[in-house]
């Protein structure tokens, strides 16, 4: 894997840092390091607002749900999601869903649209 | 690099409205406006100069798709402008610079980008687009790769989403222009015609710059504001004088008149007439004797044939004086039947003396038919005047036999062109078009000409057409000449000496209109207000009067109603007036000779 020029590895990395700054983000909670440095590639060079991920490596349901509370799929189901400049999540990639660049850009411009930038 | 992805999309820009072919730009006062879009119906000011763009991508699909060429590429194609339908405003919001805007500015425009992203992706990601996803993940992956490797223009191409969406454009693009340089598509040669239909006669064909090589015209600009008459008013209004007085001789004149007003003009009639009968009255006097049978037979021939051709002749004038017609149609029986039944009538009486040995009648008769030959002369002088009057009508017709056979000659010089020669823009100066009236059509026609093989010939085919009615917008004025009927009101009513207590009048009008891009209706209705001058002659005294008014108008100037007054006599009238163009028809009415 190359370097990760815009990803937060958590637990290592401070995700709240992120968090508070007014971009999208691509939450990861799978261990696929492949959805991961596609996402990664995808916020190197974003249209418009910046953009980085925060991958969970290893982490619990009710962390993730303590930090995103607005979830509302199956967490089990769930391989990553994108959340919006004001934290919303807007978008689920899900654990059946083939992984290519056009799907996880696809979720990075779900997160911008303006009903989750209030 | 710029340049180039500026041109990509001023091509797509081109290319995005609604599938047409032809797009119509006019440029009016500096400023161009589209033609034909859902803000802007097909109405252009009558002086601009027209820009037409020919969408060749459009074009070629079109004829493609028409002449099943290449199923596959066209499918794609198709595929590929449903995705990129956005892709201007997608390009257009990925050119912006966040970095000097606040946050609220950048959300509002992050979505945006994002809605119509959304759009894009949804598309891309339907089963039966996967052959175009998989391109754009693999120009995404090429760009970050270029990216890393710094071997790309990033001002140019900041981001992947830019990147593949231009290069899915050029992907349109090159499939287009492979169907383009089929041998299929070679063969076939296109044409741009523009005409002028004023919504009579043929339509009288246009210059477009680039497609033909008709000169174009001498420029003539329609004046905006127009405060005085012009010369060609007043000679109408000089013609209206003539025919005021012809209409107010109509008030008066009875209709019944007519056949023997126009016995009285064939001056001929009665010449013929008296020589017949004084013939007849030489056979039928008492002491009237023939030197042999022969001389008696051939008398009774020749009188028998001139007074068979003249009760020919003589019949078509009752046709005339039927009671009940139409003037008009007393028009039209005169000029189609009294002219060939003279014209037969003369031939045939040269026949008769041509054929007749004079020295077998006896010499009052021959010296009676010679005098016929005069009046055959005279005859023939009357049917040359007969002839001039209906030629006075048939002038009117004259202009739109002018107009088709210009047309005809114009057409030969229209250049057509192969798919790769054809112009993509072609330019049409109003100004240079000749006469034009409000309500005028410009008729812009796009032909594909297929070449015949050895069983078939060529075909043409109107691709697409764009109808655009020229109309002066916006407020102006207008200079009006009209016939109108005054009608004396008021305690002060003026006592006309005619039976009707109405008059005709010439008058002119300077009239206020206001000309719509939008409401056809309105430019239909086309109503008009101003001041209107006319000379009635309310007094009789066969010198003029004056009366100054209001007019308003209707239905462009056909309909027009207004008050004036009289200045001379000090009264005022009510008038109504209708702007057919009407041409008197010259009947011998005001030209009866007299003795």
């Amino acid at each position: 894997m190359h370097s990760l020029e815009k990803t937060t590895i958590i637990p290592d990395g401070n995700f709240n840092e992120i968090l508070e700054l007014p971009i999208l983000k691509m939450v990861i909670i799978v261990n696929n390091p492949e959805l991961v440095e596609i996402a990664n590639d995808l916020s190197l060079y974003p249209p418009n607002i910046e953009r980085h991920v925060l991958w969970f490596k290893d982490t619990s349901e009710d962390e993730i749900k303590e930090i995103f509370n607005d979830i509302n799929e199956d967490y089990n189901d769930i391989q990553a999601f994108s959340v919006s400049t004001t934290n919303k999540v807007a978008d689920y990639i899900l654990s059946h869903e083939i992984i290519d660049m056009v799907r996880v850009d696809h979720s990075f411009t779900i997160a911008g649209k303006p009903e989750f930038n209030i | 690099m710029k340049k180039y992805t500026i041109a990509i999309v001023i091509l797509l820009w081109i290319g995005s409205v609604n599938g047409q072919i032809l797009k119509v730009i006019e440029e009016s006062n500096g400023k161009k406006t589209e033609l034909g879009t859902c803000i802007n119906m097909n109405i252009a000011e009558i002086n601009s100069m027209m820009e037409v763009y020919i969408n060749k991508d459009e074009l070629i699909k079109r004829v493609g798709k028409s002449s099943g060429m290449n199923p596959n590429l066209l499918n794609k194609v198709d595929k590929l402008n449903t995705l990129l339908s956005s892709q201007i405003e997608i390009l257009e919001s990925l050119n912006l610079d966040f970095s000097n805007l606040s946050q609220e500015a950048k959300i509002e425009r992050l979505g945006q980008y994002s809605n119509l992203m959304d759009e894009f992706y949804s598309k891309l990601r339907e089963s039966n687009n996967q052959d175009i996803k998989d391109d754009v993940k693999n120009f995404y992956l090429e760009y970050i790769d270029l990216r890393k490797k710094s071997q790309i223009d990033i001002i140019e191409f900041p981001n992947p989403q830019k990147y593949a969406i231009i290069k899915l454009s050029e992907e349109s693009d090159s499939l287009i222009k492979n169907i383009g340089s089929s041998d299929d598509l070679q063969k076939i040669q296109f044409q741009l015609l523009a005409a002028l239909s004023s919504g009579s006669g043929i339509p009288l064909q246009v210059h477009v710059e680039n497609y033909d090589t008709f000169t174009e015209g001498e420029l003539f600009e329609i004046p905006r504001w127009v405060t005085t008459f012009s010369d060609e008013d007043i000679a109408k209004f000089e013609e209206l004088k003539e025919q005021s007085n012809y209409a107010n001789s109509l008030l008066d004149y009875d209709i019944k008149n007519l056949g023997a007003d126009l016995e009285k003009n064939f001056e001929s009639m009665y010449c013929i007439a008296e020589l017949i009968s004084n013939i007849e009255d030489f056979g039928k006097k008492p002491g009237t004797s023939f030197t042999n049978p022969e001389q008696k037979i051939s008398f009774e021939t020749v009188i028998s044939k001139l007074r068979k051709e003249y009760d020919n002749y003589y019949n078509i004038f009752d046709a005339v004086n039927g009671k009940n017609e139409n003037i008009l149609v007393k028009f039209n029986n005169y000029q189609n039947g009294i002219i060939n039944v003279a014209e037969s009538f003369s031939t045939n009486i040269e026949d008769v003396l041509k054929g007749q040995n004079r020295n077998l009648l006896p010499t009052e008769v021959s010296k009676s038919l010679e005098k016929m030959d005069s009046c055959n002369i005279v005859l023939k002088e009357d049917i040359e005047n007969a002839k001039a009057i209906v030629n006075i009508a048939l002038n009117v017709i004259k202009p739109f036999k002018t107009t088709a056979n210009n047309a005809d000659q114009i057409s030969e010089k229209v250049l057509s062109f192969n798919i790769n020669d054809l112009p993509s823009i072609g330019y049409i100066n109003l100004k240079s078009i000749g006469a034009r009236k409000n309500g005028n059509q410009l008729i812009i026609r796009l032909k594909k000409i297929t070449e015949g093989d050895k069983n078939n010939l060529s075909r043409d085919e109107t691709i697409e057409m764009r109808t655009i009615t020229l109309q002066q917008l916006s407020f102006y004025s207008i200079s009006k000449v009209t016939l109108i009927l005054a009608i004396p009101t008021g305690s002060q009513k003026v006592e006309l000496q005619n039976k009707n207590d109405v008059q005709f009048a010439p008058s002119g009008s300077l009239l206020f209109k206001y000309g719509s891009r939008n409401k056809k209706t309105w430019n239909f209705l086309d109503p008009g207000f101003g001041f209107n001058i006319s000379t009635p002659d309310f007094n009789m005294d066969g010198t003029p009067d004056v009366g100054l008014g209001v007019i308003g108008t209707l239905l462009k100037d056909v309909i027009s109603f207004g008050v004036s007054y009289n200045t001379t006599t000090n009264t005022p009238f009510w008038f109504v007036g209708l702007s057919i163009p009407v041409t008197m028809p010259g009947l011998p009415i005001n030209t009866v000779k007299t003795e």
